[in-house]
């Protein structure tokens, strides 16, 4: 009869249990490895004969099959190693591993009985759990992220012949003593603060209204006006990450193997910028073995691109669905993967092909302005609700500015807002930020008075706003009085948010018949 | 009006020399029918000259021409008719036809009219400027004469149109090809308010050697041509040449621009 021992395997995000099941019979000594596996897989037999005989075990003369089951579902990784290596010898009697069934093994083997960190640890540790099973064992390098899934035990051993001795109850468990000391020392001090920007309070004012409502928002401004430098402190005045969140990050890079060998928990919310040369799987995810893109890795942080209008059409046309949705599926023949893409859209572009617009130093006619802007597709526009110019500043006048509010300071006004709206939205399904109001919730939450709506429409009547970019900024008026923690939009809340369409004031003065 | 084509498109045969037959002969199908001591006893025209004229008596191409324009709707002046501007036909070295296309304003053509020129890539000063001046010259019921390219052109045509003004652009190509292609609203906005003009025949690209010609027209158009900004050896300088030599006014706005 074979003998079984179980593993974990990751598909998506998620993982799901994968049986070992190992048997020998007579016949030409060999190793066969059955079910769906991939190179690494097949190469795992070499792995396991050096392991076995560098702990000093005879590897068997035999023909040896080992199965992955459920055998018709494509594996891929190297972390079956140890539990194949495990059901062999018990099968062969050479150890005598008590309660075998009862342990869940993962990890690597090197040629001389090590164990290897892999990806996707707590994926498979939460299925794991999910199927019932109490113990798991994993290489060391991996035990800090292990710990982070709760309600199991997670044990981390160096080598192969620990794991023997352990399983045959020889030695005493290291369970690796969780100590919580050393996890605040994993949070990584960030240096960025929005202290350090000075003489742009108009944009920080307009990136705190977007991350308050959750509101997408671009920024137009000269090459080297800090546009970059703006984009990269905005995670520092998002609210911290929960606990879940968290963890949704992590097991996203845990997955990429993006996560540094000893870190655990990803307690800062992840900023990226991909160069605008990144290609559409780059961006959304993707590959045989579909991996989550910059879209999934930005999950619960910031998605930063920088000159936005340099994307190939084609990838930014991609990005629709999963700012829509906020996850992102990626089909393949054989399976198809659904990632999350819950982030805040940052982008950044030059306005005209010079750089220059609207200084003197443009040489750039209006026509080739409009086509510049055009290459960003309308409903890629439609998504983003905030445009704002960013000015160059005056080096020699910033010396003698004043202290601009920190991140600190700013994160508290954020917090606040943001608890306004989970108030306010509690009932409402799938919606907790002002971003996502539907038509009706608007007429319910965004009430104008007099002047403020004869302000509103002379406006939008000057510049022939669309009743969707009259939406938008009603959405962004509620998130501005929500910052001042009032309880109806103000005059000067709608005149705020009237100078957050940069985009359009400035096309409106083109030249151009259109 | 067959003949008119033919006769403007006999090679070797220009403006001038085709001025002077038509002062002899008044209309070119006799030019077509002429014989070749008819055509030697004009003066300025030598055997070479006649020989070119009498064995071209090809009309298949003039024909073309004419099926190509009803296609796009173009159609054609001769130096005789009455929405030739009077100031254009005075200057002989004036194409006798211009294809054109648009709304030909009797009354506007023949009012005063100031070409605007100035360079494609201009910085946003001059810019302002040429948007202000059409618009300035529109109110006042000036037609506002330019070549629809890039820049200044662009910029003055646009502001006149807007203003609700005449305007009349010259062509460097048939009138069938929209040059630079992203002036095609452009083009069809002055096609219904204003004017198109070109001495070229439908099908015809883009050449280089067209713009400086094309100027001409544009001087030849205009009482007075306004330079608004322009460096050596710039097509704007060129249509500021043949003002000098057609006696129009030529003004620049901003002497430090001028040969920036």
């Amino acid at each position: 009869m074979a003998t079984m021992v179980k593993s974990y395997a990751v598909q998506g995000i998620d993982g799901y249990p994968v049986d070992i099941e190992t048997t020998t019979m007579e016949g030409m000594p060999m190793i066969s490895i059955i079910g769906l596996g991939d190179q690494a897989v097949k190469e795992a037999g070499e792995r396991i004969r050096a392991a076995v005989d560098a702990c000093g075990y005879v590897f068997p003369k035999k023909k040896i099959i080992i199965n992955l089951a459920p055998g018709d579902k494509k594996k891929k990784g190297t972390h079956f190693d140890l539990a194949m290596a495990i059901s062999l010898l018990q099968h062969e009697s050479a150890i005598g591993a008590r309660d075998l069934v009862n342990y869940g093994m993962i990890g690597e083997l090197s040629l001389n009985g090590m164990l290897r960190p892999c990806r996707g640890i707590i994926s498979m540790i939460i299925a794991a759990k999910k199927s019932g099973m109490q113990n798991i064992i994993v290489p060391k390098s991996n035990l800090r992220e292990a710990k982070l899934v709760h309600g199991i035990k997670v044990w981390g051993f160096e080598n192969l012949i620990d794991v023997i001795r352990f399983l045959e109850g020889k030695a005493v468990a290291d369970q690796g003593q969780t100590d919580t000391s050393n996890e605040n020392d994993l949070y990584e001090e960030t240096t960025l603060d929005f202290k350090d920007v000075k003489g742009q309070d108009d944009l920080i004012e307009a990136v705190v209204l977007a991350a308050a409502g959750g509101h997408n928002m671009l920024m137009i401004g000269e090459p080297g006006c800090g546009k970059t430098m703006i984009a990269q402190r905005i995670p520092t005045i998002l609210p911290e990450m929960t606990k879940e969140e968290s963890l949704e990050v992590t097991k996203i890079y845990s997955i990429c193997g993006l996560i540094q060998r000893g870190h655990s928990l990803i307690t800062n919310r992840p900023f990226r910028a991909p160069h605008h040369n990144a290609s559409l799987n780059a961006l959304i995810g993707g590959g045989t073995n579909a991996l989550p893109g910059e879209v999934s890795l930005a999950h619960n942080g910031v998605l930063f691109l920088d000159e936005l209008a340099e994307f190939s059409r084609r990838t930014l046309d991609a990005l629709r669905q999963p700012i829509e949705d906020k996850k992102v599926c990626i089909s393949r023949v054989n399976t198809s993967n659904t990632f999350p893409s819950n982030f805040m859209f940052i982008t950044a572009m030059n306005p005209c092909p010079c750089g220059y617009y609207p200084s003197s130093k443009c040489r750039c006619t209006d026509y080739e302005i409009i086509k510049y802007r055009g290459k960003i597709s309308g409903p890629i526009l439609d998504r983003i609700d905030i445009q704002k110019e960013v000015h160059p500043v005056d080096f020699f006048q910033l010396k003698d500015m004043t202290e601009t509010r920190s991140s600190k300071e700013l994160r508290e006004q954020v917090v606040r807002a943001r608890k306004i709206q989970q108030e306010r939205y509690k009932d409402e399904e799938g919606i907790n930020s002002n971003a996502q109001m539907t038509t009706s919730m608007i007429q319910k939450y965004c009430n104008l008075d007099k002047t403020s709506l004869n302000i509103l429409k002379q406006k939008c009547e000057e510049y022939g706003y669309s009743a969707r970019v009259i939406h938008k900024l009603l959405r962004l008026a509620r998130t501005s009085a929500d910052l001042d923690g009032v309880e109806n939009i103000r005059q000067s809340d709608i005149e705020k948010v009237l100078s957050y369409r940069d985009l359009d004031q400035s096309n409106s003065q083109m030249m151009v018949v259109s | 009006m067959i003949y008119w084509i033919w006769l403007s498109k006999i090679p070797q045969i220009g403006c001038h020399v085709s001025r002077l037959l038509l002062k002899e002969f008044h209309d070119p199908k006799q030019i077509y029918n002429a014989a070749y001591e008819q055509l030697l006893q004009i003066k300025g025209i030598g055997p070479k000259r006649a020989k070119q004229i009498y064995n071209a008596k090809d009309l298949r191409q003039a024909e073309r021409i004419i099926e190509n324009c009803h296609k796009h709707q173009i159609k054609i002046m001769t130096i005789n008719d009455d929405i030739y501007p009077q100031k254009a036909k005075m200057l002989d070295d004036m194409p006798i036809i211009l294809y054109y296309k648009g709304t030909p304003k009797l009354s506007q053509l023949n009012k005063k009219s100031t070409a605007i020129v100035g360079p494609r890539r201009c910085s946003r000063q001059a810019r302002q400027t040429a948007i202000n001046l059409a618009a300035n010259l529109s109110d006042q019921g000036i037609t506002v004469v330019s070549g629809m390219a890039k820049g200044i052109d662009s910029y003055a045509h646009t502001s006149c149109l807007k203003n609700e003004g005449y305007t009349i652009a010259v062509l460097g190509n048939g009138l069938d090809i929209c040059y630079p292609a992203e002036h095609k609203k452009l083009m069809e906005w002055i096609e219904r308010k204003g004017l198109l003009i070109s001495e070229y025949e439908p099908s015809v690209g883009p050449q280089k050697i067209h713009f400086p010609r094309r100027n001409r027209i544009i001087a030849a158009f205009s009482d007075e041509i306004i330079v608004v900004e322009a460096k050596k050896g710039s097509g704007a300088l060129i249509t500021a040449q043949y003002g000098e030599k057609y006696h129009r006014k030529v003004r620049t706005l901003a002497r430090s621009n001028y040969f920036c």
